[in-house]
């Protein structure tokens, strides 16, 4: 019973960094419309940041971690050194590249994450390369010391990162610059004609993505306890894509009930041998289940999409009464002429 | 206002808000413009004719920023904007509608007003998480809800642009146009596909544009709408101005009929 909480915590723990992780892209390409392939290289610069500014300094005693550099920084300045290096990323490129029409930019970023994994494998002396780096510090370890306990305590401080990032996003998307952001996603030309400095725009949305992405990193690094260059395949980037598509972007909230319902059909199809009949085929074919879920997940997302192209929870529509518009005497006034 | 090489009246060039300085834009071998030169009276409203393949939108998009033209300067309010990019041009006060609109599809009409409304220094970060991004300011509202009521599309508020129709487009589009309280519009054939009931409403709304001060540049097809409504007409033809002056002057040039007319009446 407690095995299987502490199963669901550790879901659950997943499930809020990927909302992370689709928060940012949700910024990014829900809002900007940036098609952002490349989303997994600020989520791996956050994770090694967080870890390397949290390792205690080398050769303090009776650490035993595999790793090569260590800053012996407190948790917090890991999450936000995670923030800091992922939104830097994320200005670095998209100086340039956010000027790069569509489909352009979406090559250009699957070439940075791809950059990214290859000079983190390469440089051995600040990430030990192949081996990766192991037993990174857990935040406020000593004061749970049950291992269950920890998962669930790790959980509820995810949950409020997770809660403080949503809040943001929400707000982000309401405002006048949410609004703008929307602008330049539907017609860029047409923003710029009306006064909008479009490439700037889109770098504010580009950055911010990279700090969600580099929050997440560190969250996700602290939960695991040791990071590997090999874990940042661009499949993470993809599926953050599904859980921003089935959750609906442009809307904060769906792409965290996106990221919810991806973690959960993810792991959800592990358990396909329950089926009765189905671990018969499974002793056959030992490949067969695994294969399977793949396909009961991709079907799954082929039904999501097409019945509900918007996503779960759409975009929210900027309505007149928000404002407290259409109130005025000379509105009532004006509507009254003949036309 | 320096107009090297032009020999503009000087009561003109006085009165100019917009000059057009021997303007050249090439596509590839294909000359667009050519050494067009014009001015935009402060106040009237321009038209700005000729038949298709003319240069008239290519001229707009070089006059508000879109396009970089390879020769000639273009000034508005005494100052050389020719290096300005088109938001800078329009936070100057220049703004455009095109010819195919191009409303913000995924976006509600009323939403379609507020972003042109809203000023760059209001559409920050820190102005997003502080309590003054969470309503649009009330100016900005008031405008928006006079501007619907002046389009008649205060029913069609909260519709998403992507639902109107090519007239309501064209309205829609002239609305945010108005939301940036500008000095001078450049309209791209603004009764293209408007409805004609709704056509006469939005002469009258021009008009009432133009009483109010405001500078009007309108490329239009529809001549009888474009004689009747300018001020003043600028004619082009293969890139090049023709002829420039009152409609009177411009309806009994030869040379105008010759350039619609063609070989027929040559």
């Amino acid at each position: 019973m407690w095995g299987w909480l502490a199963f669901g915590s550790s879901l659950v723990t997943l499930a809020l960094i990927y909302s992370l992780l689709a928060m940012g892209l949700d910024v990014q390409y829900g809002l900007a419309g940036l098609l952002d392939f490349g989303l997994v290289a600020f989520f791996a610069v956050g994770a090694f940041t967080s870890a390397i500014v949290t390792l205690p300094p080398l050769g303090s005693s009776g650490y035993e971690g595999n790793y090569t550099i260590g800053f012996g920084l407190p948790f917090p300045v890991g999450v936000v050194a995670a923030g800091v290096m992922g939104g830097l990323l994320a200005l670095l490129v998209g100086a340039t590249a956010v000027r790069l029409r569509g489909d352009y930019l979406a090559i250009a970023t699957f070439a940075l994450a791809t950059i990214v994994q290859i000079t983190l494998s390469n440089e051995t002396w600040l990430t030990r390369g192949q081996f990766g780096i192991s037993v990174i510090p857990q935040p406020l370890r000593t004061l749970v010391p049950s291992s269950n306990g920890y998962l669930h305590a790790y959980l509820v401080m995810t949950a409020v990162i997770t809660g403080a990032g949503w809040a943001v996003a929400r707000r982000l998307a309401k405002s006048p610059f949410g609004r703008a952001l929307r602008a330049v996603r539907e017609d860029e030309i047409a923003t710029r004609s009306l006064g909008k400095q479009t490439s700037a725009l889109k770098l504010k949305a580009f950055v911010i993505g990279g700090i969600y992405a580099g929050v997440a990193g560190s969250l996700w690094v602290h939960s695991i306890g040791g990071v590997h260059v090999n874990q940042f395949v661009a499949i993470i980037t993809f599926q953050v894509w599904l859980a921003v598509l089935l959750g609906g972007a442009g809307n904060a909230t769906g792409v965290v009930l996106g990221s919810f319902v991806l973690v959960a059909l993810r792991e959800g199809t592990r358990f396909l041998d329950l089926v009765p009949g189905a671990s018969n085929l499974g002793r056959v074919n030992p490949t067969f289940l695994p294969s399977l879920r793949f396909v009961v997940i991709g079907m799954l997302l082929v039904v999501v999409v097409r019945v509900a192209p918007d996503g779960i929870l759409p975009e929210r529509r900027g309505r007149r009464a928000d404002a407290g518009a259409g109130s005025r005497e000379s509105v009532a006034a004006a509507t009254e002429a003949p036309s | 206002m320096s107009l090297a090489g032009h020999d503009l009246p000087a009561q003109q060039q006085s009165d100019a808000v917009m000059v057009v300085d021997g303007i050249t834009k090439r596509f590839g071998g294909v000359v667009a413009i050519d050494n067009a030169t014009f001015t935009v009276q402060r106040g009237a409203i321009t038209g700005l004719i000729g038949p298709n393949g003319a240069g008239k939108t290519t001229m707009f998009d070089v006059m508000t920023g879109q396009q970089a033209p390879d020769r000639g300067r273009i000034e508005l309010d005494g100052r050389d904007v020719t290096s300005w990019q088109a938001d800078r041009r329009a936070r100057a006060g220049l703004v455009r509608t095109f010819q195919i609109p191009r409303p913000f599809l995924g976006l509600t009409v009323w939403e379609n007003l507020l972003v042109a409304g809203t000023d760059a220094t209001d559409e920050g970060i820190v102005t997003a998480l502080s309590p003054r991004g969470r309503h649009p300011a009330q100016g900005i509202v008031d405008r928006a809800d006079d501007v619907l009521a002046l389009l008649t599309l205060e029913h069609l508020a909260d519709d998403m642009a992507s639902t109107l129709s090519g007239g309501q487009r064209k309205l829609l589009e002239l609305g945010r146009a108005m939301m940036r309280q500008p000095d001078v519009v450049l309209l791209d054939e603004p009764t293209a596909g408007v409805a004609p009931r709704l056509r006469e409403s939005l002469v009258d709304r021009l008009r009432g544009l133009h009483e109010q001060g405001l500078t009007l540049v309108v490329v239009e097809h529809d001549l009888p709408f474009v004689m009747d409504l300018a001020d003043r007409l600028v004619v082009m033809h293969l890139g090049a101005v023709l002829i420039e002056g009152d409609p009177d002057t411009v309806r009994s040039d030869q040379r105008v009929l010759d350039a619609y007319l063609g070989g027929l009446h040559g």
